[in-house]
């Protein structure tokens, strides 16, 4: 019990584990587009709390480096996501992702 | 237990619980709070973690930025009438929990075991900048400038290690070394070297791992090129936006 209670490294990589799962749960089981927008907002974290948990526990900067540029390419995917959102609920007055297939120009 | 276990352990439970709320919420606007939630304890979390950066723009970027546009677009719909069964019983729904709960079962076995096993591989022969031998204990605080410099031709030798020949001269500048001549054994040579490293580095103050500086040097010279690659990624993402808002069928369609 005192080895699983004592945080290591593997402690972070099982709560990011658990995260990135509930995330892959999230966008098969909703139908609403934006609640899966959130989750994979969600599986995102889960990898920065990998990247940060092991830049701690070997010394080496870069998984921070990383961390940044993946909340920038998050914010960019959040963004367009939420506008192709919005263009589907003006034509069909739900964010069902089965009305995603019948988008086009 | 100490206050970084307790820590982790509470910021690791309320992660999870609003995560699986985020998910089996009937309500968008309800399942972008807890969705903030996870995200601020995670911002946390990198706090005990020592990536102060990464933790201040988590809660400003996540939590901030990316939560308003979600809660505002959530806001723009009209919410009412959605009534979908998120849990209900098919087989269909079976396979798809099954599948996530095999995919966690993969993940959680896979980093448990997969880190014990390397903490036993490395026992013994470890190299500054590979993963420590003893994956309990984070390399805390300050770090020899040699792990975090990023290449060999960028880092300053002479802090890292003098040699021996270096070492007595420079003593012998600062009058530490009375007989310079003397003829020196091995063991003498080594605690000369130790002490002008130590002298000559006190200089220059060693950054503190994680700190703002460490991270900013890597980003805006290691990691140029992505820099400036995701400066033109954002642009791109802008122009997409308002194209999309401005299409037929857009928020800001015009004639």
């Amino acid at each position: 019990m005192a080895t699983v209670m004592h945080v290591g490294l593997n402690h972070y990589l099982v709560l990011s584990a658990l995260l990135f799962s509930i995330g892959v749960l999230g966008v098969l089981l909703r139908k609403n587009a934006i609640v899966i927008l959130m989750s994979i907002e969600l599986m995102l974290n889960a990898v920065n709390l990998d990247f940060v948990a092991f830049s701690k526990y070997s010394g080496n900067i870069d998984g921070q480096a990383m961390v940044f540029f993946v909340m920038t390419i998050a914010a960019a995917e959040a963004a367009v996501g939420l506008a192709i959102a919005v263009a589907v609920f003006k034509r069909f007055k739900e964010v069902n992702i089965s009305y995603f297939e019948k988008l086009k120009g | 237990m100490t206050i970084d276990d307790i820590l982790f352990h509470a910021f690791a439970f309320v992660a999870v619980i609003s995560a699986l709320l985020v998910i089996f919420n009937k309500n968008p606007v309800y399942s972008a709070l807890f969705l903030a939630l996870c995200m601020s304890v995670l911002g946390a979390m990198f706090f005990t973690l020592n990536a102060y950066f990464v933790a201040v723009a988590q809660i400003t970027v996540y939590a901030g930025a990316v939560m308003v546009l979600f809660v505002m677009v959530v806001m723009l719909f009209d919410l009412k009438r959605e009534s979908e069964e998120i849990l209900k019983f098919s087989p269909v729904t079976t396979a798809k929990v099954l599948a996530a709960a095999l995919l966690c079962g993969f993940l959680v076995g896979t980093s448990w075991l997969g880190v014990t096993a390397v903490k036993d591989h490395l026992a013994g022969q470890v190299a500054p900048g590979t993963l420590s031998a003893d994956l309990e204990k984070p390399i805390d605080g300050k770090i020899p400038k040699s792990i975090i410099s990023l290449s060999a031709e960028d880092s300053d030798e002479s802090t890292i290690k003098a040699t021996p020949e270096e070492a007595r001269e420079l003593l012998n500048k600062m009058g530490g070394n009375p007989n310079p001549d003397e003829d020196l054994t091995a063991a003498e040579d080594a605690k000369l070297v130790e002490k002008a490293t130590a002298t000559e580095s006190k200089g220059e103050p060693i950054e503190e791992f994680g700190s703002t500086v460490t991270l900013s040097r890597a980003l805006f010279s290691k990691f140029v090129f992505a820099f400036e690659a995701v400066s033109a990624l954002l642009l791109v993402a802008i122009v997409g936006a308002v194209a999309l808002a401005r299409s037929k069928g857009g928020t800001h369609h015009v004639g």
